[in-house]
């Protein structure tokens, strides 16, 4: 039974094994003379590194390789490479750029950058990746908002000729502008995060699970929102009541559904603040609300006399423990530990 | 008059009293966790309420010592803040700061109403999660897991505190008996590690995963070439077979290669060949769990009490690489050039190497392992995430290409033997440094 020890080299380490010595041999044409010596025998030393480490079919650490490489040294073959590890971790966005990049480079140099199974490799990849690829048509309303896809802005990309704009490419960031209230978002399968985001709103989050052949629309609507109300409090532990539900002690954030409503914040030896909020889909509404203490005549309070005859009796007694030998007191519980803090003696 | 009386024999009592318990707060901390495994010490930090902590205000304590209990004298000023902290030392940043998950309580302490108040810091593994906010005093309520503001310490006293591992419960047992297999009992666990460095996303084993699985049997060995080649008169097809063209693949009809482990087979072989076995292929959290133990004494399958390279040499069949594998990968002989007389290549499985915890062989190295799951970094939201919540019993199904396959090999050196390593490999390869052994529910 002869059978390659991996099979149908579905797999793109072997086609990278295939490719490497190939690589080497290409490098050993005429480089561009604005290309300095040392940086691309670096770019070499990290090409052969790339290739070692999808030997072992570490694909992570063989794109960080080969990307280094590429930065110093542009190469059709380093792109391609770069393209078979992305495809290999399953980022087939980002595999479908760099091999076109692999191919526009191999015709950038007349041809012959590439050999013409590298080139049909390629091809080959490209044909499979975009079976794969999900072509999501995006609807934003109302569209004056930003769009992220796992947490990166989208890219524009050229795709068959109509113009689409691909998830996962650009570096980690906030959303950008939406390109129109709809277009096409190119996806990689698996699952996607969209945060749509519009000034003054809560973020809109969706979870999609795009799966090969996909082409189900994705509408993202800012009108359904709820809307975010903020309550702080100058009083520490004032409760929040918004209508009729007590939602907790400020500061709180509470989420309702477009509308008004009315708001009160208690909290006992203060005047309650009361207040009506209009709050849109989406909006963030904060109030932070001032509480008063309580103004009352001291004089007509049943617990004023009281204090006086207590304080008066209290005279009496402190008079008399004073001559009076003292008990000495107990000693703290420290419990298990024996550890007793003491924030008396320890000032913070 | 008698209210005269009543206060002339207060006045006498008062004269003669014994000496009286001062006001104060006894606070008994417990938890459900398991320690050290989801933390070795205990952090008890006294703050003022805009969270400043003075260093004479904490002090720690190795959580072994839970259930434990200390005293707060009262000050002048308002009752400070506790924040209690169970952590794991491992897990900190360069200040000693706790630095990965933690189960803490950050809460004010009540009134006073004299003598001693009994105070609860139930420590559960509910709030096993990111630390509290000071800024809003915000922290996890542990009855329910809930972050809120201002929570307050209940009164009760030490015998309501949950003992400590009772989240875990008692582990059940695996039932009846699998002739060469071993129970590996469930558990709640931490997939992953905080602590070492990644070789890259895919490899990263941050964020850890809460794991809770139930009791699994597993193979005491590696699938061996003798037991594939009576699956295989059965009908299961056949590995790549060992020949001038693969002269590292395993499998043959020599007797001689009957107790090597066979290799050079894709996943779906490995899943095919326990299916006919009545049995399937563990998962990534059922093969880590029993290749852990526990997390913080064994970063390794097997115990581990001298990390130089001879000793570990020396544990596991690791580092054994041929000469023509040498051509390829420095290091892949470090086993061999501190050892001359070692053989190379995968050993028959019967070595006494590299028992682990459980008596399971060979997890840390002679050959990687085919694992149920698809591959998906522990980062992405895909299987895995940045969540702390409890997964119960996972297995990652994805449209990636990549299989997942852990424990180290006789071709690699030390990093790949740690229990959380996992290694993205197309589920179709048929390479010479991976083959599998099979599980079994334990219920």
């Amino acid at each position: 039974m002869k059978r390659a020890t991996i099979c149908g080299l579905v797999i793109s380490g072997w086609i990278l094994l295939t490719h490497t010595g190939m690589a080497f041999a290409d490098e050993a044409r005429p480089a561009s003379p604005v290309v300095a010596d040392d940086a691309k025998a670096e770019s070499r030393r990290l090409f052969a590194e790339g290739i070692d480490g999808v030997k072992r079919f570490q694909y992570g650490e063989a794109l960080i390789r080969f990307e280094k490489a590429y930065a110093l040294f542009p190469f059709a073959v380093t792109s391609l490479n770069i393209g078979i590890c992305e495809r290999a971790l399953g980022h087939y966005v980002r595999a479908r750029i760099a091999l076109l990049r692999a191919l526009a480079e191999h015709d950038a140099a007349g041809g012959g950058a590439l050999s013409q199974s590298s080139v049909d490799d390629a091809k080959g990849f490209l044909e499979e990746i975009d079976g794969l690829l999900t072509k999501t048509r995006v609807t934003i309303r109302p569209a004056e908002a930003t769009i992220a896809v796992d947490g990166r802005p989208l890219s524009a990309l050229d795709f068959g000729g109509a113009p689409v704009f691909a998830a996962g490419v650009a570096p980690p960031g906030p959303g950008s502008p939406a390109p129109g209230a709809t277009f096409d978002v190119l996806l990689d399968p698996g699952s996607h995060v969209f945060v749509v985001s519009r000034k003054g709103f809560t973020d809109a989050v969706v979870n999609r699970v795009a799966k090969p052949g996909d082409s189900s629309p994705l509408v993202l609507e800012l009108a359904t929102l709820p809307a975010t109300i903020r309550v702080s409090s100058t009083v520490k532990g004032a409760i929040v009541k918004v209508g009729k539900n007590d939602v907790g002690p400020a500061p709180v954030d509470v989420l309702r559904p477009a509308g008004t409503y009315p708001l009160v914040v208690q909290k006992d030896g203060y005047v309650d603040y009361e207040t009506s909020l209009s709050v849109k889909a989406g909006e963030e509404a904060k109030i932070d609300a001032v509480l008063v203490h309580t103004k009352m005549n001291v004089a007509e309070q049943w617990w004023f006399w009281t204090s006086i005859a207590a304080a008066a009796g209290t005279v009496g007694l402190v008079t008399y423990f004073a001559t009076r030998p003292e008990p000495e007191p107990l000693p703290y519980d420290g419990g298990s530990s024996g550890w007793v803090a003491q924030p008396s003696v320890i000032r913070f | 008059m008698r209210q005269l009386w009543c206060v002339a024999a207060a006045l006498a009592c008062s004269g003669c009293a014994e000496a009286e318990q001062r006001p104060q707060w006894l606070v008994h901390i417990g938890t459900d966790a398991t320690v050290p495994a989801f933390g070795d010490r205990v952090r008890v930090e006294l703050a003022a309420a805009d969270g400043t902590v003075c260093a004479e205000c904490q002090r720690t304590f190795e959580a072994s010592e839970l259930p434990l209990s200390f005293g707060i004298e009262p000050g002048d000023s308002d009752p400070p803040r506790v924040r209690i902290t169970l952590y794991r030392s491992a897990v900190t940043d360069s200040e000693g700061e706790p630095a990965g998950p933690v189960i803490e309580l950050l809460a004010n302490l009540p009134a006073l109403s004299g003598g001693t108040v009994s105070l609860l810091a139930p420590l559960r593994m509910a709030c096993f999660g990111p630390r509290s906010d000071d800024a809003f005093g915000e922290s996890c309520e542990p009855s329910t897991g809930d972050r809120r503001a201002d929570l307050v310490l209940e009164e009760g006293s030490a015998s309501e505190l949950p003992a400590t591992g009772s989240f875990d419960g008692e582990p059940p047992a695996c039932r009846g008996a699998e002739e060469g297999m071993v129970c590996v009992p469930g558990a709640v666990f931490l997939m992953g590690s905080a602590t070492y460095v990644p070789l890259g996303v895919e490899f990263d084993p941050a964020p850890e995963q809460l794991v809770r699985l139930p009791s699994v049997w597993l193979d005491t060995d590696e699938m061996t070439v003798a037991g594939m080649r009576e699956l295989v008169a059965n009908g299961v097809d056949a590995p790549v077979a060992r020949d001038d063209s693969h002269p590292y693949c395993t499998y043959s009809d020599a007797s001689e290669s009957d107790e090597l482990p066979v290799n050079c087979l894709s996943r779906r072989a490995a899943e095919k060949a326990c299916e006919k076995l009545g049995k399937r292929l563990p998962t990534e959290a059922e093969w880590e769990l029993a290749a852990s133990g526990s997390r913080l004494d064994a970063p390794y399958p097997w115990p581990l009490a001298d990390t130089s390279n001879a000793s570990l040499c020396a544990q596991a069949v690791l580092a054994r690489g041929t000469n023509a594998n040498a051509q390829e990968r420095q290091g892949s002989r470090a086993c061999i050039f501190l050892e001359s007389d070692l053989a190379e290549g995968p050993q028959p499985v019967s070595t006494t190497r590299d028992e682990g915890h459980f008596g399971l062989r060979n997890l840390g190295g002679n050959l990687a392992e085919w694992v149920a799951d698809d591959h998906s970094p522990l980062a992405s939201d895909a299987c895995w995430g940045e969540q702390n919540e409890l997964r119960e019993n996972p297995v990652c199904v994805t449209a990636s290409l990549d299989g997942v396959t852990k424990g180290g090999d006789y071709l690699f050196f030390t990093y790949n033997s740690h229990s959380f390593y996992r290694r993205p490999i197309p589920k179709t390869a048929e390479v010479e440094f991976v083959g599998f052994r099979c599980a079994k529910d334990g219920q």
